[in-house]
């Protein structure tokens, strides 16, 4: 079975590229620039999965991870960050977002992550 | 530099007048035949303390800076205080701060040497109480002033700290951000070559030429890594790292110049440690490759790398026979953006330093038996838990 994949990054070449090569993987996968496009997105589709870029303009991504848990509890967020020291992702672990993926995005972990959510232990 | 105006000035707050200067050039006489056994008493003093002590290099400089101790002793009985005078105190400050005695110690021998004064003067010095009462206050007032120029000079050290500090700071910051911004530019070239590999079917070359693209990508991370690192950007991530293999690999990415060889002698079956691996192997890198400087300047060298667990602790020795760290460079090997070398910016060692740190172990720069330097980095096993 394939995830449903929100990615979110004001970096488009690399929401686009992480999107290909999820594609690839063979998910399904949706592409915002920020967290109004991605909010507008989660009211017509249930994702499984949202990678969301920690600094973006407007509201960022721990905010957004927030939100999307909010709206649906069952969406499990990873954040990138290039700053893995950000006080944002101290933050972000306090708001239940754990998983923090450091840039550039290392894919065998992603992918290894990916695939521990379509198959949850039984 | 002090200007005149700050010796005036200190004369003149102390109380300093010629007729005190009348004073101290009569008593010259009297004490200078003390000035010797005096000399002799205060290294006696310095011997007691080890730590005092270690700023001295040997038998040769203690006999430099008695001969140094009696010119000094000479100049403060002569009854002339100008401004050649305070020039010349403000060099012996600075020599004082250059080999890094700590300002206590310089505190202390200046109080130790005031009282033996006293002493002499109250002995030798044939004189009606009351005038042997003035020539006293004479000596401490001229043993205050001099006491005001080493504090001066410790100053003016501080201050060029505290200077370098808020430069590096600056610079930290920027590295920072210098170090986010293409952190993302690199995501996405990595991608792309992620994605690249798939669609493209080429031949040998294409893929020698991708996989070079990947290894520049890893190395350009790399060094944005060291530089976020120094600006205390990144705690240590550790996981179990066999340290023998990480030295080894380490030391066989090093681009070492013909004429210098390298000599191991790792052990085996050394047990995993508890380190950030990329942290730990830039340390070894750094250190080796400044010996491997030192040990290239004159001809052909060697560096020596060995490393040895205690139970408790890794400790591994770099060692190289170039010409040994100068005296009074010892203490500011590890600052930031200190270096002795033409090429380098005298991050290497910095760096060293701060991942020690952060794992809460050490590193010592130290001479090696028969010349060079030694240097020994040490890791303790266990995270203590405070």
């Amino acid at each position: 079975m394939s995830a449903d994949i929100l990615v979110v990054d004001d970096n488009c070449a690399l929401a686009e590229n992480l999107a290909e090569i999820l594609e690839d993987e063979g998910h399904r996968v949706l592409v915002a620039n920020d967290a109004r496009g991605a909010l507008a997105l989660a009211g017509e589709h249930r994702f499984s999965v949202a990678l969301l870029d920690i600094r973006m303009p407007g509201m960022d991504g721990v905010a957004l991870g927030a939100e999307l848990l909010a709206r649906d509890p069952n969406t499990r967020c990873a954040l990138m960050t290039a700053y893995t020291a950000d006080a944002r992702v101290a933050e972000a672990r306090a708001l239940g977002l754990t998983r923090v993926l450091p840039k550039p995005v290392p894919l065998t972990e992603l992918f290894a992550w990916v695939a521990d959510i379509e198959e949850p232990a039984k | 530099m002090a200007s005149p105006d700050v010796l005036t000035e200190m004369l003149d707050y102390i109380g300093f007048e010629p007729y005190d200067a009348q004073l101290l050039m009569d008593i010259g006489p009297y004490v200078r035949p003390e000035f010797a056994a005096l000399i002799d008493e205060f290294y006696v003093a310095i011997e007691q303390n080890p730590r005092a002590m270690a700023v001295f290099q040997g038998p040769d400089q203690i006999a430099h800076q008695k001969t140094t101790l009696l010119a000094w002793l000479e100049s403060l009985f002569k009854g002339i205080y100008d401004e050649a005078y305070l020039v010349r105190r403000e060099r012996i400050g600075r020599a004082h701060v250059r080999i890094g005695l700590d300002q206590r110690f310089m505190l202390g021998g200046m109080n130790l040497i005031r009282e033996s004064l006293h002493e002499a003067h109250e002995a030798a010095t044939p004189w009606e109480p009351d005038h042997k009462l003035e020539g006293h206050r004479a000596i401490d007032k001229i043993c205050d002033v001099e006491l005001a120029i080493m504090l001066e000079t410790y100053r003016e050290d501080s201050d060029d700290r505290l200077r370098k500090n808020e430069r590096l700071a600056t610079l930290g910051q920027l590295s920072a951000s210098i170090g986010h911004e293409l952190r993302n530019p690199l995501a996405v070239m990595e991608t792309s070559l992620h994605l690249l590999r798939r669609r493209v079917t080429g031949g040998e070359k294409t893929n020698r030429h991708l996989a070079r693209i990947g290894n520049q990508i890893a190395l350009c991370g790399s060094i944005i890594s060291d530089l976020m690192q120094l600006a205390r950007d990144e705690a240590p991530q550790r996981s179990s790292t066999d340290f023998v293999e990480l030295v080894r690999l380490a030391v066989a990415d090093l681009v070492v110049p013909e004429p210098v060889c390298i000599e191991l002698d790792l052990p085996e079956g050394i047990a995993p440690i508890e380190v950030d691996a990329g942290q730990l192997r830039q340390v070894v890198v750094n250190v080796v490759q400044n010996a491997v400087g030192a040990a290239v300047l004159d001809g052909p060298g060697t560096v020596w790398v060995s490393l040895k667990d205690d139970g408790a602790r890794l400790v591994l020795v770099v060692e190289d026979d170039g010409e040994g760290i100068e005296p009074g460079t010892r203490h500011r090997l590890f600052e930031p953006l200190f270096t002795t070398r033409a090429k380098g910016i005298g991050l290497g060692l910095a760096l060293c330093k701060s991942v020690l740190a952060a794992h809460h172990g050490e590193i010592q720069a130290l001479d090696r038996d028969g010349g060079g330097a030694r240097f020994e980095v040490r890791l303790p096993r266990t995270e203590p838990t405070s």
